[in-house]
C-alpha cells in the first residue's frame, strides 16, 4: 500500500527521519538503551540540516538541458499554467482581447499590403506615368484618341525614355475543349522587356512580328498556360482563333492584369508598326505608359509635354484636343475613393488594435489587484522578489503566446459573407453573343434563341427561363420627368434592359405599383421603372401613368409598372440604384442575349445544364459567361463590396472588445470598492439599488463613449461615404442604432461585476481591517 | 584487532550504491549502508551525509528509481531500485574501477627486488 504523496520537503525530513529511527532500532537491538540509542543515532548521522540543505540542492539541481535558470522558467511556466487555469474567464478575456486587437489589425494590414503599400513589380516602376487625354476644359479622361495615340506611339516617343501600349480585345479561340472568349492584349513590341514581366518559355515578341504583312504571332499569359496544362510543345503550334491562326511563339509571365478577365484568359498579340490596329479596333490603345528620362519629375515631364501639345494643336488642330495628362502608375491600383476607404479601414484597424491592448490591461489590472493576498502569502514563504516576478512574467508570456496563436486564426478567417440584402434566390444568368457569320438575320436569331428558351424550359430542373434582348446603359443623357425641372445631381450610368414580359415572374420581382409587361406591350414606348428611378424623379408620388425620357433628344417612355429593386448591372456606385425596364421588341433581336433561368434546387446545377442545352443545339455558339446570380454579384462588386465585408467583421470585433473593456474597467472598479461595498452591505444597504448602480456605472460609460464615437462618425463620415450603398453617411437610423446597440452590450458586459459587487461578504472584508 | 576502517572515497559512493543495490534488490537507504557495513564487515565508512546525496543524485540521473512505501515497521520510507540505465551505467563503472585499481597498482608497486 502506497502512503498519500507529500510535499517534497517533508520528503526529505522522513528519509532522514526513517534513517536515524532505523539506526537508533539497530542500535537497540545490539544492546543500547533507546534514550542512548536515539542520540548515537543522530550523532552518526552527523548533520540533518546539512544533508537536507544538500537534498534540496539536488533537485532544484544544477544540470539538465536547460541549466538552473531555465528549469526555473520551466518551473514557473506551469505555475503560471496552472494559476491561468484556476481563472479561465479571465485568462480567455485577455486571450480574447489581445487576439481580436492582433488579428484584426494584421488582416486589414495584409488587406492595406496587397491593395495599397507593395509596389508594382514592374522594372523602374516609380517612373512610369501613364498618358491620359484631357477633355477640353483639362480633365483627364482614360485612354487617348486615335490620332494621339498614334503620334505619341510614333514621333512623339522621343519625349520619353521608353513607351509600351496596350489595347485589349475579345476573341474567341476555336480549337480548345469548348469555343472560348479570350482577352487579347495587343501590345507595342518590347513591351515585356521595358516592363521587366518575364518570358517563361520560348521568346518574346521582335520587331519582325511587327511587321506590316508577318504572320500573325502571340504570347500566351503564364497563367493562361498553367491553367491549359502547361503543355511546352504548345509553343511553335499554331492555335485557332475566331479571326484566323495565330502561332504561339511563347509564354509571358503575368504583369497586366484586366479586371473582366483576369490573367487566366489572357493573351498578347503585336502591335504592327503601320498602327493598323488603330483603324481595326473599336476601342484602339487603351493604355499608354511613358517612361520618364532618368532625373526628370513628373511635373517638369508634364510641362515639356504641355508645351508640344501646344505646339500640336496649333499645327494640326483636331475635333479633340491634344492635352494629356500624366499619372504615376501606382495610382491605377485602386481608385482614388477606394484609397480613402482604404485608410479609413487602416484607422479603424488601429483603434481596434488599442481597444485590444487596453481591454488586456484592464483585465490583467484586475486580476492583480485581486491577487495581492496570494502574493503576499508566496513572499512569506519565502518567495523572493525575482520569484514573483518570474512567476509574473510567465504568466504574461503565456497569455501572449495563446493570443498570438488566436490571432493568426483570426486573421485567417477570410470575409463573413455579406448580406447582400436581397435573395440572390436561385438563379443563374447567361449571356450570349450569336455568331454573326452563322446568324445573319434577325430571324436567324430569334429561332436559336427561341429554341434554346424551350429547350430549357423543357427541362426539370428549370423553373423559368426569360431571355433579356438588350441590355446596357443610358451614358451622359440626363433624366428628366415630364413637366419638371431637370435635376443637376445626375447619376453617371442609368442601366436599362428589354425584357420579355415573363421577366419579373422568373426573377421573382413583384410589382410595388402599377405592373409588369404584357405581350401588349412590346415594341410600344412602356416602361418599368425601379423604385429608386422613380423617387429620383417624381419623389414619393405615384409615377404610374407618367412620363420621363434621356436627354432633349430623347423618346417619352411612360411608366406602367414599379419594381423594389433591379440589379441589372450589379451595385457599382458609379452606375447608381436607378434602373429601367423596356419591353423587348421581338421584330428586333440582335446578337446579344442574357438568359436568367430559376430553380428550385442548387442553382450551381444551371450553369453546366445550360452549356449542355446550348451544345445540344448549336456546338459552335460559344458563351460569354454563364454563372450564378451570386458568383454574378461578387465579381461585378469586387473590391468595394471585399471592403464592406471587412468592415462589417471589424464592428463585431469592435463591439466585442467594447464588451469586454466594459467588463475589465467595471471589474476592477468593484475590486477597488470592496472594502465600501462591503461596509454598505454590512449597513443595509439594499443589493438590488448595488447590482443597479454598478449596472448603470456601466450602462454611462457606454453613453459617454457612444456620444464620442458618434461625434467621431459624423466628422469622419465623408471618408467612409465611398463605402456605402444607398446610405447616406450620417444617417440617422444607423448611428442611433449602434448607439442603442453599444448600450444593450454594455449592459450585458456589467452584468457580471454587478453582480459580483453584491456577493461581497461584509464580514470578510471588516476582517481584513 | 579490527583494523580501523577506510573512509570511502569520494566519488565512489555511487558506485557502491548501485552495486549494492544491484545484488540487495529494492533497499531504502538505511538497508543500502547495512548491506554495505555487512559486505566490508564494517571496514568500509559510508558516512549517511554521503549516501542521501548520492542517491538522491543517481535518482536525478535515472539510474535508480525511488518509490515511497511503508517498512515492515509501518514507518513512511523511501525504497530505491535499479533501473535498466543503471545497470548499464554500473557495468560501465566497474570495468573503470578495475582499469583503475589495475594502474594504481602498477604505479604503487614497491620497485621489483625492493
Amino acid at each position: 500500500m502506497t502512503p498519500p504523496p507529500q510535499p517534497p520537503d517533508r520528503d526529505f525530513d522522513d528519509e532522514i527521519a526513517h534513517h536515524i529511527r532505523e539506526r537508533a532500532d539497530a542500535l537497540i537491538r545490539s544492546g543500547w538503551d533507546p534514550p542512548e540509542a536515539e542520540a548515537e543515532a543522530r550523532r552518526r548521522f552527523g548533520d540533518p540540516a546539512g544533508v537536507r540543505a544538500a537534498l534540496e540542492a539536488i533537485r532544484r539541481g544544477r544540470g539538465g538541458p536547460l541549466g538552473a535558470w531555465g528549469r526555473g522558467f520551466l518551473r514557473d511556466l506551469r505555475l503560471a499554467a496552472r494559476s491561468l487555469a484556476r481563472a479561465p474567464t479571465f485568462a480567455g478575456a485577455v486571450v480574447l482581447s489581445l487576439a481580436l486587437g492582433i488579428g484584426a489589425a494584421a488582416s486589414a494590414f495584409a488587406v492595406l499590403d496587397a491593395l495599397l503599400l507593395r509596389p508594382l513589380a514592374y522594372r523602374h516602376a516609380e517612373r512610369w506615368v501613364y498618358l491620359n487625354a484631357t477633355t477640353p476644359s483639362g480633365a483627364a479622361t482614360q485612354g487617348q484618341h486615335a490620332a494621339q495615340a498614334r503620334y505619341w506611339l510614333t514621333e512623339g516617343k522621343d519625349v520619353f525614355d521608353g513607351l509600351v501600349g496596350w489595347g485589349s480585345d475579345q476573341v474567341v479561340r476555336l480549337d480548345g475543349l469548348e469555343p472560348e472568349a479570350l482577352s487579347v492584349v495587343t501590345v507595342t513590341p518590347g513591351t515585356e522587356r521595358e516592363l521587366g514581366i518575364p518570358v517563361v518559355a520560348g521568346r518574346g515578341f521582335t520587331e519582325q512580328d511587327a511587321v506590316p504583312g508577318a504572320p500573325d504571332v502571340v504570347l500566351l499569359t503564364e497563367a493562361y498556360w498553367r491553367r491549359t496544362g502547361a503543355d511546352s510543345s504548345l509553343i511553335g503550334r499554331t492555335i485557332r482563333l475566331e479571326t484566323g491562326p495565330a502561332a504561339v511563339v511563347g509564354v509571358v509571365g503575368s504583369g497586366l492584369r484586366f479586371p473582366s478577365y483576369g490573367d487566366e484568359r489572357q493573351m498578347w498579340a503585336v502591335l504592327r508598326s503601320d498602327l493598323s490596329y488603330l483603324d481595326r479596333s473599336a476601342r484602339g490603345v487603351q493604355a499608354l505608359w511613358g517612361l520618364l528620362p532618368e532625373g526628370v519629375p513628373l511635373a517638369v515631364q508634364q510641362s515639356r509635354l504641355d508645351a508640344r501639345t501646344a505646339a500640336l494643336e496649333e499645327q494640326q488642330p483636331l475635333p479633340n484636343p491634344w492635352g494629356v495628362r500624366l499619372r504615376p502608375i501606382d495610382a491605377l491600383n485602386a481608385g482614388a475613393e477606394t484609397r480613402q476607404a482604404l485608410w479609413v479601414l487602416f484607422g479603424t484597424t488601429l483603434a481596434l488594435l488599442v481597444m485590444g491592448l487596453v481591454s488586456a490591461v484592464n483585465l490583467v489590472l484586475v486580476r492583480a489587484t485581486t491577487r495581492t493576498r496570494e502574493l503576499a502569502v508566496r513572499t512569506a514563504l519565502g518567495g523572493t522578489r525575482g520569484a514573483l516576478f518570474r512567476l509574473l512574467l510567465a504568466e504574461g508570456l503565456l497569455l501572449g503566446l495563446a493570443s498570438g496563436a488566436l490571432a493568426v486564426l483570426v486573421a485567417r478567417v477570410r470575409l463573413l459573407a455579406v448580406d447582400p440584402g436581397f435573395e440572390t434566390e436561385r438563379i443563374a444568368e447567361a449571356r450570349l453573343m450569336l455568331s454573326p457569320t452563322r446568324y445573319e438575320t434577325d430571324a436567324a436569331r430569334a429561332d436559336l434563341l427561341r429554341r434554346l428558351e424551350d429547350a430549357l424550359e423543357a427541362r426539370p430542373e428549370i423553373g423559368g427561363v426569360t431571355v433579356v434582348s438588350s441590355s446596357g446603359f443610358a451614358f451622359g443623357d440626363p433624366l428628366e420627368a415630364e413637366g419638371r425641372r431637370v435635376r443637376e445631381d445626375q447619376p453617371e450610368l442609368v442601366p436599362f434592359a428589354a425584357v420579355q414580359e415573363d421577366f419579373l415572374n422568373v426573377l421573382g420581382i413583384a410589382p410595388v405599383s402599377g405592373r409588369g409587361f404584357v405581350t401588349a406591350d412590346a415594341g410600344t414606348d412602356h416602361a418599368v421603372v425601379d423604385a429608386d428611378l422613380a423617387r429620383f424623379l417624381w419623389g414619393q408620388g405615384d409615377p404610374v401613368g407618367r412620363r420621363f425620357r434621356l436627354g432633349a433628344e430623347g423618346a417619352w417612355w411612360t411608366v406602367v409598372g414599379v419594381v423594389p429593386e433591379l440589379r441589372l448591372m450589379g451595385r457599382d456606385q458609379r452606375s447608381g440604384p436607378y434602373q429601367y425596364l423596356l419591353p423587348a421588341d421581338p421584330a428586333k433581336t440582335g446578337g446579344y442575349a442574357e438568359f436568367r433561368m430559376r430553380t428550385a434546387g442548387d442553382p450551381a446545377r444551371l450553369p453546366p445544364l445550360f452549356r449542355e442545352t446550348l451544345r445540344e443545339l448549336d456546338p459552335e455558339q460559344w458563351i460569354w459567361s454563364v454563372r450564378t446570380a451570386e458568383e454574378a454579384l461578387a465579381e461585378e462588386e469586387g473590391i468595394p463590396r471585399f471592403l464592406v465585408a471587412i468592415m462589417t467583421t471589424l464592428a463585431s470585433l469592435a463591439t466585442l472588445l467594447a464588451a469586454l473593456g466594459v467588463y475589465g474597467v467595471l471589474a476592477v472598479a468593484v475590486e477597488r470598492r470592496r472594502r465600501e461595498l462591503g461596509i454598505r452591505i454590512a449597513l443595509g444597504a439594499g443589493l438590488r439599488r448595488l447590482r443597479r448602480s454598478v449596472l448603470l456605472d456601466g450602462v454611462k460609460l457606454a453613453g459617454l463613449g457612444a456620444m464620442v464615437g458618434g461625434a467621431v462618425a459624423m466628422a469622419g463620415a465623408g471618408y467612409v461615404g465611398a463605402l456605402l450603398y444607398e446610405l447616406e453617411p450620417r444617417d440617422p437610423r444607423a448611428l442611433a442604432t449602434a448607439a442603442a446597440v453599444i448600450l444593450a452590450v454594455a449592459a450585458v458586459a456589467a452584468w457580471v461585476p454587478a453582480v459580483r459587487a453584491t456577493r461581497v461578504d461584509p464580514a470578510e472584508v471588516l476582517r481584513a481591517e | 584487532m579490527p583494523r580501523p576502517a577506510l573512509s570511502v572515497l569520494p566519488g565512489t559512493v555511487t558506485s557502491l550504491a548501485l552495486s549494492a543495490l544491484e545484488q540487495g534488490g529494492r533497499m531504502h537507504g538505511f538497508e543500502v549502508l547495512s548491506w554495505l557495513e555487512t559486505q566490508t564487515d564494517g571496514q568500509l565508512l559510508v558516512e549517511e551525509g554521503a549516501l542521501y546525496p548520492a542517491l538522491h543524485r543517481l535518482e536525478k540521473r535515472g539510474l535508480i528509481r525511488g518509490d515511497w512505501g511503508i517498512s515492515e515497521k509501518g514507518r513512511r520510507a523511501k525504497y530505491y531500485t535499479l533501473t535498466a540505465a543503471g545497470r548499464k551505467e554500473l557495468a560501465r563503472e566497474r570495468v573503470q574501477w578495475a582499469r583503475y585499481a589495475a594502474l594504481m597498482d602498477k604505479v604503487m608497486a614497491p620497485e621489483a627486488g625492493s
